[in-house]
């Protein structure tokens, strides 16, 4: 791992380029980055978004605001797994998931809770979650874990462009494995194991109601 | 961690093995103009510099995305091969193929879009025996696509305008995706690296893919 601090998570960005993307300049891509995923929800035009407009303030405030975001979604990956481990009566490939993702997550909580004490920030300490019946058979299981994972990608991406560079290295460090995660639980699905040629993105406002959605967080993103 | 060598990235010696069938003879060549592109720039003392420490601008967004643009037309042409050759195995290792070849095509016309009539053009390759066997197929690609990841990686930081640190990212994480895919049909761990992936710089990149010798001529 290196020194360079670490992810970040919430805020901004949009969307995920489309599939035609002929014959365009260079404001063309910007344009189209900016056109968003059909059909996605949570997604907002990136140049439209305020979040990304005031990304050249970049500050430590942001970066701890975006860090504490961040941990809230590690915090929710381990303790599904956790819970799923406990749950779910799981076997063969998607106990192996549980375990591996499990023990990730956890790493990814002690990296971010070191990325903002090394900011003098606070991490703050992990809700409490209520998985339902999501932890409770080996289907729902997995495709929760793809939900929360896919969350995690889309969410990382769109913050890191508003994080500061050391942030932004260490967001890079984690988001990939998560996207290996994602491919992991789809491919044991029997699904096309990367559904995208340009991963989505997610504004602050789309990821946190996604969360909300899922309602596991027990009273609520704080 | 230290940085893998290709050594460690090619385990089973599957892409040298490949390469030093391929007629990989202008690898000198290819490491001058990959690195900056459209002959923009010469000197190997240019192209050892930590491209990291560079300070950002535009014109290192246009190297970088031209960098880029290098991996994406090496993954490209590599599974347009492969699919024409049939070396993917049946079932789930077609479906990766043809999903990702589709993928790295989009990938090179974002990139060829940015660039405008900046971009270089696609280089010739050799990839040798790597279609010979499906394993072989497997292992070539997973080494492919994890330097995929950790080129993008190690770029992004440098990247001046949020609209191509965008694109970057994206693209960052659909080649983890293909990593862990093709990494899963071929039983290795999809999260080789552990809960953390480190990015390469561009040298380290270059240094890798010249050791392929699968780039064999840079127009």
């Amino acid at each position: 791992m290196s020194e360079d601090l670490g992810p970040a998570t919430a805020a901004g960005l949009d969307a995920s380029p489309q599939d035609d993307n002929g014959g365009l300049t260079r404001a063309g891509l910007i344009k189209l980055l900016g056109a968003g995923a059909a059909g996605a929800a949570g997604l907002s035009l990136v140049f439209a978004d305020p979040a990304l407009a005031a990304s050249s303030k970049k500050s430590t405030a942001t970066d701890l605001t975006i860090l504490q975001y961040a941990l809230t979604l590690e915090y929710l990956g381990a303790a599904f797994y956790e819970s799923a481990l406990q749950n779910a009566h799981l076997t063969g490939d998607a106990q192996e998931i549980a375990t591996t993702f499990r023990n990730q997550e956890r790493q990814h909580v002690a990296f971010v809770q070191k990325t903002i004490k090394s900011l003098k920030g606070t991490p703050h300490a992990a809700q409490t979650f209520d998985f339902g019946s999501s932890t409770g058979s080996k289907d729902a299981f997995l495709k929760t874990a793809e939900t929360i994972e896919m969350l995690c990608v889309e969410t990382l991406n769109g913050a890191a462009p508003l994080v500061t560079t050391p942030v932004l290295k260490g967001a890079a460090e984690l988001v990939s494995v998560e996207a290996r995660h994602v491919s992991w639980v789809r491919a044991v699905l029997g699904q096309n194991a990367a559904p995208n040629a340009f991963t989505p993105v997610l504004t602050a406002a789309g990821s946190q109601a996604a969360v909300k959605k899922l309602g596991f967080v027990h009273g609520g993103l704080s | 961690m230290n940085e893998p060598t290709i050594e460690q990235v090619d385990v089973d010696g599957a892409v040298r093995e490949a390469a030093e069938r391929a007629s990989g003879d202008s690898r000198a060549g290819f490491f001058a103009k990959a690195a900056f592109g459209a002959g923009a720039l010469v000197g190997g003392g240019v192209l050892l510099a930590d491209p990291e420490r560079a300070a950002a601008s535009p014109a290192t967004d246009d190297a970088i995305l031209n960098f880029a643009l290098t991996l994406e037309y090496l993954e490209h042409a590599f599974y347009a091969q492969a699919i024409a050759k049939q070396a993917p195995g049946k079932g789930a290792g077609t479906t990766f193929a043809a999903t990702a070849h589709q993928h790295e095509g989009q990938h090179v016309k974002a990139l060829k879009s940015a660039l405008g009539s900046g971009a270089i053009k696609e280089p010739s390759f050799d990839f040798g025996d790597a279609f010979a066997e499906t394993q072989i197929f497997n292992k070539t690609a997973i080494a492919l696509e994890d330097l995929g990841v950790r080129a993008y990686k190690g770029q992004a930081p440098n990247i001046t305008s949020p609209a191509i640190l965008k694109v970057a990212l994206s693209i960052h994480t659909v080649e983890a995706n293909h990593s862990a895919w093709i990494r899963f049909i071929a039983g290795e761990d999809p999260t080789y690296t552990g809960a953390f992936e480190l990015p390469l710089t561009k040298a380290q990149v270059l240094k890798q893919v010249n050791a392929t010798g699968f780039i064999t001529n840079m127009s």
